[in-house]
């Protein structure tokens, strides 16, 4: 237990850096803070949004007590999405194996202490993203005194059996794909079809809305043969059933046991079947072709980029989107696109809608906010090397740029037919998508630089929970949706033409002073690093 | 070939210093031998070398060009072996030597010759369409060997570089050092093997808590003692 522990605190020192913080100015610490309060508030402000429209809606059906369930199937979803992408790495391939198995732990505490890693990552999300819900619950509604021990029960185990399956699914995907030498394009793919099921079903959403209200029976008939844990939430919450909770109780502990007891069999000879390599080692050398610099730096990056499934998906959703709106546009008829796109929904226009979707597109699309931190311990390599920091720079954003705009560009075209735009609609959508790519990779690169994490001990680390990734993709979305909220508002008083040439003229004259801050700023900040 | 004139290396806002008022001067075709006891300073004064660390005080010129003010140039003259051979796994080995060949602007004649030659000493050509990822510690050693000498430096900076090696690699690593030197490239390497360092090494320096405490010719400082027991005895 005590063993259990370390490895836990160890795991949580190292993730947040917190012993570097703690030996930071009293002001950064303050200012770090403040920044993360800032954002935490933004989010949970966000969530109450929806979570109190989603409670108005309900109740008009007095169907009340299903927005508890709703938010716990929505945090059910997020969990094991999450997970999916951190499992392999989080459980199997981390850089501490060596260390730890050398060491006298046993094999079951390091697996419980990655799992509860997990676990306990995914339960302050659920966390976060439950409580609003449950606050408006209790305002809206009577609740007994035992609701918030129910509560506190039913978030603490929600995270079990997602996780699990998660880990089980993400470990097959390893499995299947270990022997071949295209793995991580295995992966990328497998991962890619996989959340679009995912997105695909949750399309469904409204019509199951529908069906909660209009036949609650049915609705609780099919959790109960088909996702039963949910349906003993739901017993819990719609009738304040204490043998449900017990019986929740007893399967998450159940499944958590049992997948321990399993997997603590295999979880050393998984780990080193994952670590094994297909090798040849029958090269000889035949013609080696010299190329540029700039050119080698590219490729290198490239590779890199693809060798990194999370990299990769964590920055190529955006593009996969907009490639499948493209070849769903030759099947679906335009009113059906217009449809699924809202656009009637209130003045919005084809053209609007395509410009906040190219935004949306290019801000998904930021490897550059990772392109420092992935090269952590191989970092020697470029300072040791005769290469300018701008050009090492440059090779960074031109990855970015070469992720994000071919795809979008050729997208567009096809979708001036689609949407029926004009010469000058396809043009501007076609600035809006360079420049803001300017913006957000300089900007993905500026951050990156000023909180690099050079330690990592795997991708997932990078690319998922360093400060620099958080920022960079959460800041751009955040002053991305107030402005289209601001124009929601007072579009009806400003011409969209007026608007989106203004828009276009910020998002160039950012780029330029981005560019000059990398070039001064950014090259210092480069060499200080190590 | 290497001058090392008062450096001092602070890192951060931390108020001691790594390397204290540090001067050297490397001789061409010289191997100077660096040797200290843990945290002595050793790998804070070869990274500042090659230019990974920046220069807090004095100056460091390599070929007589200031690595401070040029450092692109100096490092065009420069290779460079961590003590740890962290490489790019996602590339193959070929990938990573044709790298850092694109880097040097070596020519195709060139670099095919000089990789064949190099990985057949080290009997690391048949792996070398590998990926890194599939590579043990010593071959990695090996490929960051094979790739400092394709572009013949003129001063190579070694960080503990037998470390990884198997004896035959070792051999082979020592014979090319005595050839490079002959051809008139310096060596300036560090290392905890104190036998190699008296085998190898022309000159010697040991430094101690940041301070160079002594440098001179290997058999000035040794006199009629080993270089461990004078080791032993400064690092008391």
């Amino acid at each position: 237990m005590k063993t259990l522990w370390v490895l836990l605190k160890n795991n949580f020192l190292n993730t947040f850096k917190i012993n570097k913080l703690l030996k930071k100015k009293k002001s950064k610490i303050f200012l770090y803070g403040f920044l993360i309060a800032s954002l935490i508030l933004y989010l949970l402000g966000t969530v109450t949004f929806y979570a109190y429209m989603a409670s108005d809606f309900l109740e008009k059906y007095n169907m009340l007590p299903f927005l508890l369930i709703i938010f716990f199937i929505l945090s059910i979803t997020m969990t094991f999405t999450f997970t999916l992408y951190s499992a392999k790495a989080g459980l199997f391939n981390t850089n501490d194996n060596d260390m730890l198995f050398s060491m006298p732990i046993k094999s079951n505490t390091i697996l419980m202490s990655r799992l509860l890693n997990l676990i306990i990552s995914n339960l302050l999300m659920a966390f976060f993203f439950m409580l609003p819900a449950i606050v408006i619950y209790d305002i809206k509604t009577v609740v007994p005194s035992t609701y918030y021990l129910l509560v506190f029960i039913s978030i603490i185990l929600l995270p079990v059996i997602p996780t699990i399956l998660a880990c089980l699914i993400g470990y097959v995907i390893a499995r299947l794909t270990a022997k071949s030498n295209k793995k991580n394009w295995f992966e990328i793919i497998i991962s890619f079809i996989f959340i679009l099921t995912i997105m695909a079903g949750s399309g469904y959403a409204p019509t199951i809305l529908r069906h909660i209200v209009n036949d609650m029976e049915l609705v609780l008939k099919i959790l109960k043969y088909g996702f039963y844990p949910i349906y003993l939430i739901s017993k819990v919450f719609l009738e304040y059933d204490l043998l449900s909770i017990l019986i929740f109780i007893v399967i998450n502990i159940g499944i958590f046991s049992l997948f321990m007891f399993i997997l603590n069999r295999k979880y050393k000879s998984i780990i080193l079947k994952l670590g094994e390599h297909k090798t040849a080692s029958n090269y000889n050398i035949t013609s080696l072709k010299p190329g540029s610099i700039k050119k080698a730096l590219f490729k290198k990056d490239l590779k890199r980029y693809f060798s990194s499934p999370i990299y990769v998906f964590n920055t190529g959703f955006g593009q996969v989107l907009i490639f499948i709106m493209v070849i769903a546009s030759f099947f679906i008829n335009q009113n059906k696109i217009y449809e699924l796109l809202e656009v009637n929904a209130g003045q919005a226009t084809p053209f609007m809608m395509l410009a906040a979707m190219v935004t949306f597109v290019v801000f998904m699309t930021d490897t550059a906010s990772a392109s420092i931190s992935i090269e952590g311990k191989n970092f020697w390599i470029l300072k040791s090397l005769p290469l300018e920091p701008k050009k090492i720079l440059n090779s960074k954003l031109l990855l970015n740029l070469f992720i994000a705009l071919p795809i979008l560009l050729i997208s567009l075209i096809v979708l001036k037919f689609t949407f029926i735009l004009t010469f000058i609609q396809l043009l501007v959508l076609m600035i809006l998508a360079v420049l803001s790519s300017f913006m957000i990779s300089q900007f993905g690169l500026l951050v990156n630089l000023k909180f690099p994490k050079m330690d990592a001990i795997n991708d997932v680390v990078v690319v998922k929970q360093s400060m620099s990734v958080i920022i960079a993709v959460i800041l751009p979305l955040v002053i991305m949706f107030s402005v289209v909220g601001i124009y929601g508002a007072f579009g009806s008083s400003i011409n969209f033409n007026v608007f989106i040439s203004i828009v276009l003229a910020v998002f160039a004259l950012i780029s330029i002073i981005e560019h000059i801050l990398l070039n001064t700023w950014g090259i210092k900040r480069f060499k200080e690093i190590n | 070939m290497l001058k090392i004139k008062h450096f001092s290396k602070v890192y951060g806002n931390n108020t001691k210093k790594a390397v204290d008022d540090l001067n050297l001067h490397i001789k061409k075709g010289e191997i100077f031998g660096f040797i200290g006891h843990n945290g002595a300073g050793k790998t804070t004064t070869i990274k500042s070398i090659v230019g990974i660390n920046e220069i807090t005080e004095g100056e460091i010129l390599i070929d007589g060009i200031s690595v401070k003010d040029n450092p692109l140039e100096c490092k065009k003259k420069i290779a460079y072996i961590p003590d740890n051979p962290d490489v790019y796994m996602s590339l193959t080995g070929i990938g990573y030597l044709n790298f850092v060949a694109d880097i040097f602007g070596i020519s195709k004649e060139e670099r095919e010759e000089l990789i064949n030659k190099y990985a057949t000493t080290f009997e690391l050509l048949p792996n070398l369409g590998d990926l890194i990822s599939s590579y043990s510690h010593g071959m990695k050693q090996k490929l960051v060997v094979i790739s400092a000498l394709i572009h013949k430096p003129k001063l190579l900076i070694l960080d503990e570089p037998f470390v990884g090696l198997d004896p035959k690699a070792s051999f082979a690593l020592k014979k090319i050092m005595k050839n490079l030197c002959k051809e008139g490239c310096s060596i300036f390497f560090s290392s905890h093997v104190l036998e190699v360092v008296e085998k190898l090494c022309d000159r010697v320096g040991i430094i101690k808590d940041g301070k160079l405490v002594a440098c001179g010719e290997l058999s000035k400082i040794k006199g009629d003692k080993d270089l461990e027991s004078i080791f032993l005895g400064i690092n008391e």
